[in-house]
């Protein structure tokens, strides 16, 4: 039977839950705006009731909890987005800024200076004066600051992706420890009724920072709150975790095939210079005592092998002899900048299938404590793929990308662009004359004297370009005036310095050009190697010298009468012979008799038509032929263009995707404030309601009290 | 029914007014550089395209210029040659007839002969037009003159080796100045044997005739020289006095050159020429023909480069001279290794005329000259079974096994040797990747004509039964001798003498500008041995030397032998030369017919190029240039769909179920 007290406490317990709903919705309109807020909504339920006759009445509202409307399912959809469309807008982003690098649609960049520089020839052709040759010298130097400044730009994007790293890293590591905490807190509050609802907001935002740095899963099961890497890395695990990342530098990992073998390689490997690249190599011959040993070079973890010019598997050459400091045995890799020597260790002991792997550039690790850190660096793969067992999401795959597959690839196209064009320029500026020379060194430096100049163990750049030729020089006794050539000398022997890139070091061919010119009583023409391995040509007193010929690319090789030095694009320049005497610009060729004519211009238009001709330029992922230098560029730019358009087109299509999701999120998350407004003014009336039960409860019990009167 | 929150709405609200306006500052910022392809991004493959066209424009620009100041070369060539050059030949003509007539008294002929004098230097002058600074005659060699003034000797009546010479000019070389041409003879010791042969040697008496001596007698004005020894073992005749000036004749010693291949050491193998003269005698000789006259007149000097001069061939990685060839009495061929310490001559024949297995000696004739001459009785000793052959000048065979050979062996000693034929623009390389096979008689080779970046390869010569091969190239070919011995890995290089200053008007099409004054001009020149050649004669059909100076095309050395025979009062000479006018005057206007070609060429290649330019002008512009209409048409539905989005926007945002509580 109802009691009037009970009357009261219903209304009691309607005031209450009311006052707790209206408080709820206010709490919901202050945090319209919040970040990371999640709508609440108060749970009523009905007391129990009292069983009695009539029947069973009811006794009040109880408030059962205060709930956040959130979807585990649909914000987890929404992270996967969220860390494409952080890296892809990122890297769209920064993007913009390398294309600028490479816009060539309003402003003058390589494209031009490399048109200016061709077309300087062909004025030299036509216009035989100092005003040509100065003007050619300017364009050249044109040319080569606008190629070295924009590797200098892509550089220091790298580097300043590497500080974007470094910050990324911390944070995540930082965010990592904090969910960690969260998740310590609350399970803490997660008792029976309470829902640290604040708590679980402040997890679900720190969770989506994670997102936006990497990609990331998040499992929720019972209580337990695990975040895993897409690659399946955990980072945090419940309340105690003590995963994290780690930024690394070079880090060499030893494969062997037989570990257990006690006769097993003892030694390692070490690499120098600076790539964008992981290196994998894999024994294919093991070096013999008197026989040198091959290894093969993969790009990307071992999914497909460096090809050499021919398209066959490149196999580099490894000496069967250990390098020290003394003796360190570089082996340069088809037309990159890495360096590497077997160290401390006897590399007859290596055998078939030994693998290491070498890394030369910033990366990130996982580090469990209890195991060995894993490098989780992104990487793109040969075939332009994510590789899926390392990160793939989120800003900090963005700066990897950007650094090492982007800027890192348009590095080393323009690398290749520069060693092309310094080789083509080179080989026909080397083989031309326009004054006679007395005494000139080589630019280039080979890594040993006594080292076959044509094998990756010479340690010259353009080893890989020398072939099997022949060279001659013309000999010229002096006239008496400056601009007098003076007169040829017959050859005192029959010219015959022949050139076997396989065979011949350069202290051979030093000693070939002395032997073929000295006669019984006189040495024309000295060669000799200077302590770093250069070649010096020196001719006697009273004589000097002319190129007459070279088919095997020695003296484009060695630097001799060449045009440019280095062999990249950070280290393209002029000759400074040049640059301080444009009479050094070699116009034409050394006529077979007599003196030098000033008329011939064949260097000067071979040099002009290079600008048409198809050259062969090559990265370490593949060597084309088919291509002027000019097209190769071009080909660059557009690639940079299709790149900055992908990225453009990930991040619109990944941002409508994220938009979308975070839309239905927070369709069920987000604040109404017409709906917030309809239940306040609901629970008002409910309020006043409750209040009405109250007073009519004490009307009641008045009117009942006044009975007794 | 999808949930609306106010932070949905909000956000979409922000990314449609910021799309909306981004693609708008697009239009804006096209609309500002009028260019569609604003970054590679706006369109990749585009932009590749676009800058290829550029390049192509550049070159195509490239070529205009080029075009332009070929023109400008071949016009004034043209001009000089059929303006000047031809006119001034008329002008010479004119004079050279009224020397010619009969009347015509010595002094005339003398101020004629000055009055050609004058018209030589317009002449002179013409030849040595400069385009640009650059002579235009003077082959690669243009920033000297083409020409320059110098002495060129003319005889009548002289031999050589025996023979009677079939040209005016023996080989002497011309060093001085003379005010006048001068005539020299040679008197005849009794004064009596007339057209006695004799050779010019040291000692031989002379007699000039000096034009300034004031003697009545004509026999007075005579004056006499001794032939004297010059350096090198020449001749030298030395004329002239102060008032006539003085000229130096000197007959150089001639050089075994050695071969094409294997050029001699200078001073090497030298020995006196020899020139057969007809003495004078007063009371026989009468007649020009009948003693030798030397006329020392002026004469042009070409002094640019030339090419007739030899492709030069070096042969690479070949070790010459070690191959040998035996034949024995019977004919049974064998084969020895032959080692020539001296580099000339290349070819040796020896016969072995004994063997004396107990001295160890071996007695043998050799021949240097394929066999003409042979220097017999020569004893080699032979040690460890190696003969040591003495050569004169320091050089000598080594032949190994000696001891097999018997007498009336024959050895030649070959080497490979090669001739060019043909005009190459540029050095050729040629390789051998394997030896010559003897059994099919096949030498393969391959060449390049980019300095060896490419290779031509799979050709195959012929070796013919005397050991030759042709290796047929672009421009030309190439006969080897002891094709046989060529190994594999052995090379060649020909490097042309070039003299072509040509230019590239049109992809792949190169105009010569230049050319080569003596071809046109004629003149004396020096070759690349420095021997003084007579710059071009004709040498078909009857070569009586009347008849040869009568239709020489050379000019300056038919005019340079006209003053010389005004001078010297030489009526029968300026006929002569006359006839020989009308020739080389033809030979330049030809030269302006080809040069006026050239020109018609390349207008038609500056029409080219301009439509070709236009044409890739245009196809840029479809490429990177806005289509305004199209510009505008953006610019208003943008527009339109920013002040949509943002009225809209405000619109939603002024509602609100508040405003009505």
């Amino acid at each position: 039977m109802s009691s009037l007290n009970s009357l009261m406490n219903i209304g009691n317990s309607a005031l209450s839950s009311t006052q707790t709903a209206i408080h709820t919705t206010g709490n919901n309109i202050a945090n319209m705006n919040t970040v990371g807020y999640s709508r609440q909504n108060v749970l009523f339920e009905d007391r129990y009731a009292q069983c009695g006759i009539p029947g069973t009445l009811g006794q009040g509202v109880n408030v059962q909890g205060i709930y956040r409307n959130f979807n585990r399912f649909l914000e987890n959809s929404y992270l996967d987005r969220f860390s494409q469309q952080n890296r892809w807008s990122e890297q769209n982003n920064i993007l913009e800024t390398v294309e600028a690098v490479f816009n060539e649609a309003n402003s003058d960049g390589i494209n031009n200076a490399m048109n200016n520089f061709f077309n300087g020839w062909n004025t030299l052709v036509t216009n035989d004066l100092d005003a040509s040759r100065i003007d050619l010298l300017s364009n050249a130097q044109q040319l080569s600051s606008v190629i070295t400044n924009s590797a200098q730009s892509l550089k220091d994007m790298q580097h300043e992706m590497e500080s974007y790293i470094a910050q990324s890293v911390d944070e995540i590591n930082e965010l990592i420890e904090n969910i960690k905490d969260l998740n310590k807190q609350i399970s803490m509050h997660s008792g029976a009724g309470e829902n640290p609802n604040q708590l679980l907001d402040a997890r679900d935002i720190k969770v989506r920072d994670l997102a936006s740095l990497i990609d990331i899963d998040v499992i929720q099961r019972e209580g337990d709150f695990t975040i895993l890497t897409k690659s399946g890395h955990t980072l945090v695990q419940g309340a105690d975790s003590s995963f994290s990342l780690k930024v690394g530098g070079d880090r060499i990992e030893k494969h062997l095939k037989n570990p257990n073998d006690p006769k097993s390689y003892k030694g390692t490997i070490e690499i120098s210079g600076s790539s964008s690249h992981e290196y994998l190599f894999e024994i294919v011959t093991p070096p013999a005592t008197g026989k040198n040993g091959t290894m093969r070079v993969s790009l990307d973890g071992g999914k497909s092998w460096v090809k050499d010019d021919a398209g066959k598997i490149l196999e580099v050459e490894i000496p069967e002899q250990p390098s020290t400091q003394n003796n360190p045995f570089p082996i340069y890799l088809n037309d990159t900048n890495i360096t590497v020597s077997f160290t401390n260790g006897d590399p007859t002991t290596l055998v078939q299938g030994d693998r290491f792997e070498a890394i030369t550039k910033t990366s990130v690790y996982w580090v469990d404590p209890t195991r060995e850190p894993l490098n989780v660096t992104p990487m793109v793969m040969g075939d332009g793929t994510d590789n899926t067992n390392r990160l793939t999401g989120g800003k900090l795959s963005a700066y990897f990308n950007v650094k090492d597959a982007t800027i890192g690839s348009y590095l080393e196209r323009l690398d290749a662009l520069s060693k092309s064009l310094t080789w083509e320029v080179n080989s026909l500026h080397s083989i031309g004359s326009n004054k006679t020379m007395t005494e000139v060194m080589g630019t280039y430096k080979a890594g040993y004297a006594d080292k076959p100049l044509g094998k990756n163990t010479s340690g010259l750049d353009f080893y890989n370009r020398l072939t099997e030729g022949n060279l001659s020089f013309q000999i010229y006794k002096n006239g008496k005036t400056a601009s007098d050539d003076g007169v040829l000398v017959d050859q005192p022997v029959f010219s015959q310095i022949q050139f076997d890139p396989q065979k011949d070091s350069l202290q051979d061919i030093a000693q070939q050009i002395t032997a073929c010119y000295t006669d019984q009583n006189y040495t024309y023409l000295t060669a000799s190697v200077t302590a770093d391995n250069r070649l010096s040509l020196k001719a006697a007193e009273g004589y000097s010298f002319i190129v007459a010929d070279d088919t095997s690319g020695l003296l484009a090789a060695l630097g001799i009468n060449t045009f440019f030095t280095g062999s990249t694009a950070s280290d393209l320049a002029v000759n400074d012979i040049i640059a301080q005497d444009t009479d050094r610009i070699n116009r034409g060729k050394v006529q077979p008799y007599g003196n030098n004519t000033e008329g011939d211009h064949s260097v000067a238009s071979n040099m002009w038509d290079l600008s048409t001709k198809q050259v062969k330029i090559s990265t370490p992922w593949e060597t084309r032929k088919d291509q002027t230098l000019s097209d190769y560029y071009g080909s660059t730019v557009s690639l940079v263009g299709t790149d900055k358009r992908t990225a453009q087109f990930n991040t619109d299509y990944n941002t409508t995707l994220a938009e979308d999701l975070d839309a239905q999120c927070s369709a069920i998350s987000g604040v109404n404030i017409d709906e917030e407004m309809i239940n306040l003014i609901k629970y008002q009336h409910s309020y006043t309601a409750a209040a009405k039960l109250i007073t009519t409860a004490d009307e009641m019990m008045q009117t009942l009290l006044s009975l007794k009167q | 029914m999808f949930r609306v929150t106010q932070r949905t709405m909000y956000s979409n609200m922000t990314n449609q007014m910021n799309s909306n306006l981004s693609a708008y500052m697009d239009s804006q910022m096209q609309g500002s550089t009028m260019k569609k392809v604003n970054k590679p991004s706006d369109d990749p493959a585009g932009m590749a395209r676009i800058l290829k066209y550029r390049n192509t424009i550049d070159r195509a620009v490239q070529m205009e210029q080029n075009s332009d100041a070929a023109l400008g070369w071949l016009q004034l060539a043209d001009s000089t040659l059929s303006k000047t050059v031809s006119s001034t030949i008329t002008e010479i003509k004119t004079l050279a007839e009224q020397a010619a007539t009969g009347t015509y008294t010595a002094e005339q002929r003398n101020i004629i002969g000055d009055n050609i004098r004058q018209q030589l230097e317009t002449l002179l002058n013409a030849a040595n037009n400069r385009y640009e600074d650059k002579t235009i005659f003077g082959g690669q060699n243009y920033n000297d003159s083409a020409f320059e003034m110098g002495l060129g000797v003319t005889a009548t009546s002289w031999g050589k080796d025996g023979v009677e010479a079939t040209q005016p000019n023996p080989p002497f070389q011309v060093s001085g100045n003379l005010t006048k041409s001068i005539k020299i003879r040679f008197p005849s010791e009794d004064d009596k044997t007339a057209n006695e042969s004799a050779d010019l040697k040291v000692g031989t008496i002379f007699e000039w005739y000096d034009f300034s001596s004031t003697a009545k007698e004509e026999k007075d004005r005579w004056m006499t020289g001794t032939v004297r020894s010059g350096e090198n073992e020449s001749l030298v005749l030395e004329v002239g006095n102060a008032n006539t000036g003085k000229a130096t004749l000197t007959l150089p010693a001639i050089v075994d050159r050695g071969t094409n291949s294997e050029p001699m050491v200078p001073g090497q193998f030298r020995h006196q020429q020899t020139l057969k003269i007809k003495e004078y005698a007063e009371d026989v000789t009468k007649k020009e023909d009948d003693a030798t006259y030397l006329y020392v007149r002026p004469a042009v000097i070409y002094q640019g480069d030339d090419n007739n001069a030899l492709t030069r061939v070096d042969q690479l990685g070949m070790q010459v001279n070690e191959y040998a060839t035996v034949v024995d009495g019977n004919g049974t061929t064998k084969q020895v290794t032959a080692q020539i310490k001296t580099k000339s001559p290349s070819n040796i024949q020896i016969q072995v005329t004994g063997v004396d297995s107990t001295t160890n000696t071996m007695t043998f004739s050799y021949s240097v000259d394929n066999g003409k001459t042979w220097v017999q009785d020569n004893t080699a000793e032979i040690t460890n079974t190696t003969a040591h052959l003495d050569l004169p000048n320091g050089g000598y065979v080594d032949i190994a096994g000696a001891d097999q050979l018997a007498a009336d062996d024959f050895i030649s000693v070959r080497n490979v040797e090669a001739e060019v034929s043909g005009r190459f623009s540029d050095n050729i390389q040629i390789k051998f990747p394997k030896d010559a096979d003897i059994v099919t008689n096949n030498l393969d080779f391959a060449y390049s004509v980019d300095n060896g970046k490419t290779w031509i390869e799979h050709n195959t010569a012929k070796i013919e039964s005397n050991k030759n091969a042709r290796l047929i190239l672009p421009g030309g070919y190439v006969d080897i001798t002891a094709a046989d011995m060529i190994k594999a890995g052995n090379q060649m290089v020909l490097r042309p003498q070039r003299t072509d200053v040509s230019f590239t008007v049109l992809e792949g099409q190169t105009i010569t500008v230049n050319n080569v004054g003596k071809d046109i001009f004629g003149g004396l020149y020096t070759d690349e041995y420095g021997t003084t050649l007579n710059a071009m004669y004709d040498q078909d059909d009857d070569q009586s030397k009347l008849n040869w100076e009568q239709r020489s095309p050379n000019t300056f050395e038919v005019i340079g032998r006209l003053i010389g025979y005004c001078e010297t009062n030489n009526q029968n000479g300026i006929q002569r030369a006359l006839e020989a006018l009308d020739v080389s005057q033809k030979k330049v206007l030809s030269y302006a017919t080809d040069i006026g070609g050239k020109e018609n060429r390349l207008e038609s290649t500056l029409t080219m190029l301009g439509d070709k330019k236009y044409n890739d002008e245009a196809r840029v512009s479809s490429m990177e240039d806005i289509d305004v209409t199209e510009l505008m048409i953006n610019l208003i539905q943008r527009q339109t769909a920013y002040q949509t989005v943002l009225q809209s926007s405000s619109m939603i945002m002024q509602l609100n179920l508040a405003q009505y509580l």
